[in-house]
């Protein structure tokens, strides 16, 4: 028989100090994979030289300088970091109110419906009667038909509940109807488009601008604190609906509001940036893995996470291909499946 | 505090058919109900309408003020907890609405406490889907528990639970309710456990309360053979409780 | 013709005095570009053949940095007698393709250019934003347009060329010899009976078994519009992309245009352009001609097959294969007209390369 035990509140505060600090060096990392997505890129700028570029400032004499840090760089970057915490924190979500541990952001046809937006964005652009520049009407029109998407599916789960099954069902009638549409405008299009559709879909942070990434970033921290309401009721959820309804919760608004903001935090995202996939699936794991299922560290830690992978993506196909930047989708399907197998290793059986 | 409990509820109806006649029901603070009947009598169906989960709307009163649905605590039939979540985080959960971004000591150590009372101590940081079905629903009770509800429901709630728990379980619930003087509904199975721990018996059949009384008076064989279709002894432990035998009828070959 | 001249001579003599140091033009984007004097440095995106053409000996020195693949990969032999002469064209940093979403405007912004000239398709593809990050960088952006094939934004382009380069008199030449010469020929067929002969221009890439693409909209489209042609793809086909075989025998095209280019790695494609032989061009040729159902057209009963230069299209040379389908279409009008002997003309007078190869050539 061991002696004292040590009491409840001390271990407590022992396991949150410890989760803390796993959250506080996964934000380093971070901070670090960002740092360096700074100094690469294809024009081969020496950080010495990007130093001086960040500190004299977006109006800064040495023009060429000055704007790849400030109107590129800098924006890409910030693109990465808001659109890698979105899919995380939607990923989580998903898996969440799905209660599946391989539900992400697309499973409910939200990627498929954006890619049938942008699709429309690109082929028939003119045929559009909105006064939008042709660089602004794909990512509103992919946002649009996001949005749809969400709306069809909420109809179903209005109609006939929010069981994860429902909304599963829901959702893949939802993709298959926007695939098959994407398809055809494929179909449809010329080779030239057809080729610019494609590349759309692969996911791709060069078109980052300064529009975008306040778009995306406001999204983003609206989400926050709607969240924030919620963290002890989706921690509940993870109990299973029976209990957590036991528990007084109203799982059926509770579903309807976090997919609500998933749809948000999604829709923003891939509108501007193509659908960047695995983040949305790999993230909420690797948050798993560091601070378990209390969704308080959970959601920031699986917003890090996001950002984690993407950044390290776009680091990745910078360093592969110095001249043209390989997209960061591709680069975070090839490295998802590693980090997917390494997620599963480590799991202890279940 | 000592005020009695009143439930009104209108008949329950699983699509069309109906499932229960309306009833109305009346607790004695700390009061100890065991809820019995055949399967498919609609004991669960009944608990779920107090608890608020069904489409009927229940009325709770209790010393001339409404019950809200978060003062009631409700253990449904086992549904296993397939998350990665700790004991002791489960338990806090049933005052998940007091939790905010820091969780107060003091509730960490009342949970602690409550942990002990049902003897899961050992494992207040084990993740709940590695428990066994009785561990998890000893987890689960001490979280309904932690609640401090004005009413306790509880269905089936030693189905997986060993004979010590089971005993302890019920001598626990029994204890909480004097303390708390919060009355308990249980559904069971166990009719000799009935008969050693519940102050009231109700007996759900045919679609309506059957019987309302203390054990001695609901458990008779006549009872027992028209409900169970059973042909039970009756017999006395040495504590003067009743403890039911039960045969099968002899006479029933489809049992 | 030699009132014409004369009427240029004039008119070329006032245009020096409307060159400035420092002047305002339109781009063909609607862009309203200020020029501060001569560029020293140029990032060239496309249309590269005219920008040295208009710009003279000294502009290749110029070029800091390039958008490669269009020239290097499409016509590889041209870029190889471009690079002899101008050895430093091989190390110039590539800044991406617009095509296929590989150009990185920070590569561009990095090789620090005066000035960048782009197509419309070009800026297009990149976007307002982007094209704002590299005014933002004080590069100034000027787009122009050869890729329409009408007279009116060749004429346009040229001049504007002129006027960045620093060189109008040269722009103003070619598009005068360029006028003259599309005059020329419409008033030929302007004078000749309408020949209705329907005509199918296909990029003969990727050998007979595959369907290249074919042209609706722009390049050879616009070459058929006009020499008064019947573009059998007029209709069917947007800008550009392969027609079903099924509606080029229906359609019973009279002329069939081949367009072939230098492609290596390409064994079955018709080989045309700088270093390629008209010998190893015909058998090419008649293997397209040899396609199931193609012996019965019209075109290849009466051997109007033709092969032209693609890399010709789009470029201030395109009136030479303009009068190639022009002579297809109406021998007689133009019987004392040779192309071939005409291109070797435009190269000499305006380009420090000459034409070594097979730019038209009819299938025997």
């Amino acid at each position: 028989m061991t002696a004292r035990p040590v009491p409840a509140v001390v271990r407590w505060r022992a396991r949150a100090a410890r989760q803390g600090v796993a959250v506080l060096i996964a934000a380093l990392a971070l901070a670090v994979l960002a740092l360096f997505d700074l100094i690469t890129g294809p024009s081969g700028m020496t950080p010495g030289a990007l130093w001086h570029a960040a500190l004299a400032g977006p109006e800064g004499a040495d023009r060429a300088a000055a704007t790849i840090f400030w109107q590129i760089r800098l924006p890409q970057l910030c693109m990465g970091l808001i659109v890698g915490a979105s899919l995380g924190l939607a990923g989580l979500l998903m898996q969440t109110i799905l209660a599946n541990p391989l539900a992400s952001p697309f499973t409910l046809g939200f990627s498929a419906a954006a890619g049938f937006g942008a699709a429309l964005a690109i082929m028939g652009g003119a045929l559009v009667p909105l006064p939008l520049p042709g660089w602004l009407l794909t990512p509103f029109l992919a946002f649009t038909a996001t949005l749809t998407a969400t709306a069809l599916v909420w109809l179903v789960a209005r109609a006939r509940g929010t069981a994860p099954e429902t909304l599963v069902l829901a959702g893949i009638a939802v993709m298959f109807f926007f695939q098959s549409a994407q398809s055809l405008m494929q179909f449809m299009a010329s080779p030239e488009v057809l080729a610019q559709i494609v590349f759309w879909l692969f996911g791709s942070l060069l078109k980052a601008n300064w529009v975008a990434v306040s778009v995306s970033g406001t999204i983003l921290l609206v989400c926050l604190p709607l969240l924030a309401r919620d963290l002890w009721a989706l921690t509940s959820l993870r109990l299973g609906e029976a209990h957590a309804a036991a528990l007084g919760l109203d799982v059926a608004a509770l579903r309807r509001r976090a997919f609500l903001i998933t749809a948000l935090l999604t829709a923003g995202a891939v509108s501007f940036t193509g659908t960047i996939g695995f983040v949305g699936l790999i993230a909420p794991h690797v948050a798993r893995a560091l601070v378990g299922e209390d969704h308080r560290l959970g959601l920031p830690a699986a917003a890090i996470a996001g950002a984690l992978i993407l950044i390290a993506a776009s680091v990745t196909g910078k360093m592969l291909s110095q001249g043209a930047a390989i997209p960061v989708g591709i680069v975070t399907a090839v490295a998802g499946v590693p980090m997917l197998l390494a997620v599963i290793l480590s799991r202890k059986g279940v | 505090m000592d005020d009695l409990l009143d439930i009104t509820l209108p008949a329950l109806h699983r699509g069309r058919t109906r499932v229960l006649a309306s009833c109305q029901l009346r607790f004695a603070a700390g009061e100890v109900v065991a809820l019995i009947g055949p399967n498919g009598a609609g004991k669960s169906t009944l608990l779920q309408a107090i608890a608020g989960l069904a489409p009927e709307p229940v009325q709770l009163t209790r010393g001339g003020r409404a019950v809200a649905r978060a003062e009631i605590g409700f253990l449904p039939q086992a549904f296993a907890v397939r998350a990665a979540l700790s004991v002791l985080d489960c338990v806090l959960l049933g005052r998940r609405e007091a939790l905010g971004l820091r969780v107060p000591p003091h509730l960490i150590a009342e949970a602690e406490a409550m942990l002990n009372r049902l003897g899961l101590s050992d494992l207040a940081d084990r993740a709940m889907h590695d428990l066994s079905g009785g561990q998890q629903q000893r987890a689960l009770i001490a979280q309904r528990l932690f609640r401090r509800p004005t009413l306790l429901l509880l269905d089936e709630p030693t189905s997986a639970l060993d004979l010590h728990h089971q005993l302890e379980t019920m001598a626990l619930l029994r204890a909480h309710a004097a303390a708390t003087r919060a009355p308990v509904l249980a559904a069971l199975h166990d009719l000799s456990l009935v008969a050693r721990y519940a102050d009231r018996v109700l007996v759900l059949a045919d679609g309506r309360i059957e019987a309302d009384g203390p054990p001695e008076a609901v458990l008779t064989p006549d009872r027992l053979a028209l409900h169970w279709r059973i042909a039970p002894e009756v017999l006395r432990a040495r504590d003067g409780k009743s403890v039911i035998v039960p045969h099968l009828m002899a006479t029933n070959m489809q049992g | 013709m030699k009132l014409a001249t004369l009427a240029t001579a004039v008119a070329l003599s006032l245009t020096p005095a409307l060159v400035h140091a420092h002047e305002m033009i339109t781009d063909l984007d609607g862009r309203m570009v200020m020029i501060h004097g001569t560029p020293e440095r140029v990032a060239l995106g496309f249309y590269y053949e005219d920008y040295l053409a208009v710009a003279g000996p000294e502009g290749a020195a110029k070029i800091v940095s390039l958008s490669r693949a269009p020239w290097a990969d499409w016509r590889p032999n041209q870029w190889a007698a471009y690079t002899k002469v101008f050895p430093a064209l091989e190390t110039l940093p590539d800044f991406g393709n617009a095509d296929d979403n590989t150009f990185s405007v920070e590569a561009l912004i990095a090789s620090k250019p005066d000035v960048a000239i782009l197509s419309t398709w070009q800026t297009a593809a990149l976007g307002e934003p982007a094209v704002k990050q590299i005014e933002n960088a004080g590069i100034t952006v000027v787009a122009i347009d050869y890729n329409a094939q009408t007279l009116e934004r060749h004429l346009l382009s040229t001049r504007i060329l002129g006027a960045v380069m620093g060189q109008p008199e040269r722009a103003e030449q070619l598009a005068a010899m360029y006028e003259a010469k599309t005059a020329d020929t419409v008033a030929r067929i302007a004078n000749a009976v309408p020949s209705g002969k329907k005509i199918y221009v296909e990029l003969a890439q990727k050998g007979p078994g595959e369907v290249g693409n074919t042209y609706g909209k722009g390049m050879w489209a616009g070459v058929i519009d006009l020499v008064g042609g019947e573009n059998i793809a007029k209709g069917q086909i947007e800008n550009w992309g392969p027609l079903s075989p099924e509606f080029v025998i229906a359609a019973q095209p009279d002329v069939i245009l081949l367009a072939g280019s230098e492609w290596k790695n390409k064994p079955e494609a018709v080989l045309l352009g700088f270093g390629e032989t008209d010998e190893a061009a015909q058998p090419k040729m008649a293997a397209y001609a040899a396609r199931s159902g193609w012996a019965d057209l019209p075109a290849v009963k009466n051997r109007e097959v033709y092969g032209i230069y693609h890399g010709g299209n789009r470029t201030l040379s395109d009136f030479v294969y303009a009068r190639t389908v022009a002579k297809a279409l109406y021998p007689e009008a133009f019987a004392d007209v040779d192309p071939a002997a005409e291109l070797v003309e435009y190269y000499k007078a305006w380009l420090p390369v000459a034409p070594d190869g097979t730019f038209v050539t009819k299938l025997q």
